[in-house]
C-alpha cells in the first residue's frame, strides 16, 4: 500500500466527473453533489448485496442514513418487514423510525424516499432508540471511500456524529458493522488517512463488489462538543437530549 | 461563559434565513446593520419614501460614515435596500415583503425533507392547508378540468395527489424548473404509485419530462394552482423559494396551454395575504382567486396578466445551471443573453 495521504481536490473532481455519468439528480439540489449523496445506476444491486451480509441477516433494526444512494436499500429493508432507523437530512430534526410492518404493501418505494420517510416514519428520541440496540448494521452513502475503509461524505461530518450519538447511548458496540454504499467510481484504490474523528467502515458495497476492510480500527464514537459549539448542528434534538442527559425509560 | 450558551436552542433560535446575529465579538457595522434592518422592517409596507440622509443616520447610530456605509452596503447586497444616486436610499418592497412573511410563515410551516424550516428556500406546506384543498376541489374550474397545472410547492402536494386520483393529467414543473416540466397522467398511473407521484422525489420517476414541443401538444390546462410567498388582496403574486411561477405562467402562455382567461388560483396561509398594495418587483404574476384556510378572496378587479416573457427581466433571475430554462428561453426569445447572472446567493 502506498503511504497514507489526505484525499485531494483532484480525487473529488475526478470522482464527481465520473459520478455525474451514472448519478441521478436530487429533487431539490439538482446536480449539486456538495448538498446530497447521489443515487446512481446499480444502487438496487448494492441493496441486494447489503441484505446478504451476515450483520443484516442477524435481524433487528438497520440504521440507514438519509442519502439518495441508500433509498433502494430502505425500500428493500421495508419490504423485508424489518424496522428502519434513520436520521432526517442534516440530522436537523433528529431520528426517525419506521416500524416493521408499518408500510402498506406497494408503498415501500414511496416510504423509502426522503419525502415519503417524513410521511411514514415517526420521530423518535434517543430514549426511544435505546431499546433498539445493539444495532448490528449501519449503512451510509458517501462521496468517496478508500479501500482501507476511510469514508468521505458531504464534508459536514453527519455520519461521524450519528456514530458518536449511537455510541454515546450504547446501541452500537464492537460487533456493529458499518457498510458504505458507493458506485465503483467512488472507490479510491489508495490508502487514505482520515481525520481523528472519521469513522472507518467495514464494508464497501458497490454494484459489482463487496469489499471487506480488515481491521478498520474503529473506536467508539464520542460527541465532540467543542467542535459543535456555536454551530447550528449543536442545537439538533438528539444533541440537546444528550446534553440534558438521556432520560431513562 | 457557559460552554453551550452560544448554541441557540431551537425554540429561541432566530429564523435560519436571517444573517447570523448571535455571534460573539460582533463588529460594529454588524450592530448597525441589525439596527438598520430593524428600522427598515418597522416602516409600514408601501411607504416608499427614502431613508433619512446618511448624516442623520450617522448621528442616530453614533457611528462614522465608513461604518454606516458598510452596513448599508450589506443591506444593498441582501437586496433589502436600493441606492439611487442623487435621490437617496430606498427600501426594496418586494424583499421586505418576503422577509416579513417568512418571519410569520415559519410559525405555521411544515418542514421540508431537505430544507427543514428554511422557508426562504421552498414554499412550505402549512397548518390548516387541508381546509384550502376542500375549497379548491369545489371550484368548477378545477372539478371540470382534464388537465391541471400545479406548482411544485409542498403546500400543493395533496392537491397534486387529488388531481391524479380524479384521473386528471397533471403538468408540474420540477423544483426550480431545473429539469423542466413533467406530465403525470392520473388515468394511467396505478393507484399505488400516486402518492409517490405527487411528491417532488417521485414525480420524475413516474412522469414524463416535457419538451417545448410536448407542451404544445397538450390540451390547454383548465386551471393553474400555485403557492406563493405572499399575495396581495389585488392578486399580485410574490414568488418564493426557488420558484419561478412567473416564468412558468409565461411558458404556459407561450405554448398555448393557458389563455388570459385561464383561472390562476393561489393557495396560501392567511399570514401570506397582504392587505396593502405593494408591487412584487420585476416579475409580476397575477392570481384571480386566493384560497386561504379561512376562505377565498377574489380580487375586486382582475389585473392584467403578463402574456409572455419579458426576457430582460428574467435575464437576471436565471442561472446558467438551469440549462433547460435557458434552452426554452433562447427558443422563445430572439435575443440571446449577453451575460447571465445567478441570483443564488443574493441572500445569505
Amino acid at each position: 500500500m502506498s503511504a497514507s495521504q489526505e484525499p485531494t481536490s483532484s480525487h473529488r473532481e475526478r470522482i464527481w466527473t465520473e459520478l455525474a455519468k451514472v448519478a441521478r439528480p436530487d429533487s431539490r439540489f439538482h446536480w449539486d453533489f456538495s448538498s446530497f449523496i447521489a443515487d446512481f445506476e446499480g444502487s438496487d444491486e448494492c441493496a441486494r448485496r447489503i441484505r446478504s451480509l451476515d450483520s443484516y441477516r442477524m435481524g433487528g433494526a438497520a440504521f440507514i442514513t438519509p442519502d439518495n444512494s441508500t433509498e433502494a436499500l430502505r425500500a428493500q429493508v421495508i419490504a423485508d418487514g424489518r424496522p428502519v432507523l434513520m436520521t432526517t437530512y442534516g440530522i436537523v430534526r433528529g431520528f426517525l423510525a419506521l416500524d416493521a410492518g408499518s408500510v402498506k404493501a406497494g408503498q415501500e418505494a414511496y416510504a423509502a424516499t426522503l419525502d415519503g420517510m417524513d410521511r411514514h416514519a415517526r420521530p423518535v428520541t434517543l430514549a426511544q432508540i435505546s431499546p433498539w440496540g445493539p444495532l448490528r448494521l449501519l449503512v451510509t452513502g458517501g462521496s468517496a471511500v478508500s479501500t482501507n475503509g476511510v469514508r468521505f461524505g458531504k464534508g459536514h461530518g453527519f455520519f461521524d456524529l450519528e456514530w458518536a450519538i449511537l455510541s454515546e447511548i450504547g446501541v452500537v458496540d464492537d460487533d456493529t458493522e458499518i457498510a458504505c454504499v458507493v458506485h465503483d467510481c467512488q472507490v479510491v484504490d489508495e490508502s487514505l488517512s482520515g481525520e481523528d474523528h472519521d469513522v472507518p467502515v467495514d464494508w464497501i458495497i458497490t454494484p459489482t463488489r463487496s469489499i471487506h476492510v480488515d481491521a478498520p480500527g474503529r473506536r467508539p464514537g464520542r460527541v465532540r462538543w467543542e467542535m459543535l459549539e456555536g454551530s447550528q448542528l449543536g442545537g439538533v434534538p438528539p444533541l440537546r437530549e444528550l446534553r440534558a442527559g438521556v432520560k431513562a425509560l | 461563559m457557559h460552554r453551550f450558551s452560544v448554541v441557540p436552542e431551537t425554540d429561541s433560535a432566530p429564523p435560519r434565513y436571517r444573517p447570523n446575529r448571535l455571534r460573539t465579538g460582533v463588529p460594529l457595522y454588524r450592530e448597525v446593520y441589525d439596527s438598520l434592518e430593524e428600522l427598515v422592517m418597522s416602516i409600514p409596507l408601501g411607504d416608499e419614501r427614502p431613508l433619512a440622509p446618511e448624516t442623520q443616520l450617522m448621528s442616530t447610530f453614533g457611528v462614522s460614515r465608513g461604518t454606516l456605509r458598510r452596513a448599508l452596503d450589506e443591506l444593498v447586497r441582501q437586496d433589502l435596500l436600493r441606492v439611487e444616486p442623487g435621490r437617496g436610499t430606498f427600501v426594496v418592497q418586494s424583499t421586505k415583503v418576503r422577509w416579513l412573511v417568512w418571519d410569520r410563515l415559519v410559525e405555521v410551516a411544515r418542514p421540508d425533507s431537505r430544507f427543514d424550516m428554511d422557508v426562504s428556500r421552498f414554499v412550505p406546506d402549512f397548518e390548516g392547508r387541508e381546509r384550502c384543498d376542500i375549497q379548491v376541489q369545489d371550484l368548477p374550474d378545477y372539478a371540470q378540468a382534464a388537465v391541471v397545472f400545479i406548482a411544485p410547492d409542498n403546500s400543493l402536494e395533496a392537491l397534486r395527489l387529488d388531481a391524479l386520483r380524479q384521473g386528471k393529467r397533471l403538468v408540474v414543473p420540477t423544483f426550480g424548473l431545473r429539469r423542466g416540466l413533467v406530465a403525470l397522467d392520473g388515468a394511467r398511473l396505478s393507484k399505488a404509485d400516486m402518492a409517490l407521484a405527487a411528491t417532488l422525489d417521485g414525480m420524475e420517476r413516474l412522469g414524463t419530462v416535457l419538451t417545448l414541443d410536448d407542451l404544445r401538444q397538450l390540451e390547454p390546462v383548465g386551471v393553474v394552482l400555485t403557492g406563493a410567498v405572499a399575495v396581495t388582496r389585488q392578486g399580485l403574486h410574490f414568488g418564493g423559494g426557488d420558484g419561478y411561477f412567473d416564468l412558468e405562467w409565461a411558458l404556459l402562455r407561450h405554448c398555448g396551454l393557458a389563455s388570459p382567461t385561464t383561472t390562476v388560483v393561489a393557495v396560501i396561509h392567511s399570514c401570506q395575504l397582504l392587505d396593502v398594495d405593494v408591487r412584487p418587483g420585476h416579475h409580476d404574476a397575477v392570481a384571480d382567486l386566493i384560497i386561504t384556510p379561512e376562505g377565498a378572496v377574489a380580487p375586486a378587479s382582475v389585473l392584467p396578466k403578463p402574456d409572455g416573457l419579458r426576457w430582460e427581466e428574467f435575464q437576471a433571475g436565471i442561472g446558467d445551471s438551469k440549462a433547460y430554462v435557458s434552452d426554452l428561453l433562447s427558443e422563445i426569445t430572439s435575443t440571446k443573453p449577453a451575460a447571465i447572472r445567478h441570483r443564488a446567493g443574493a441572500r445569505r
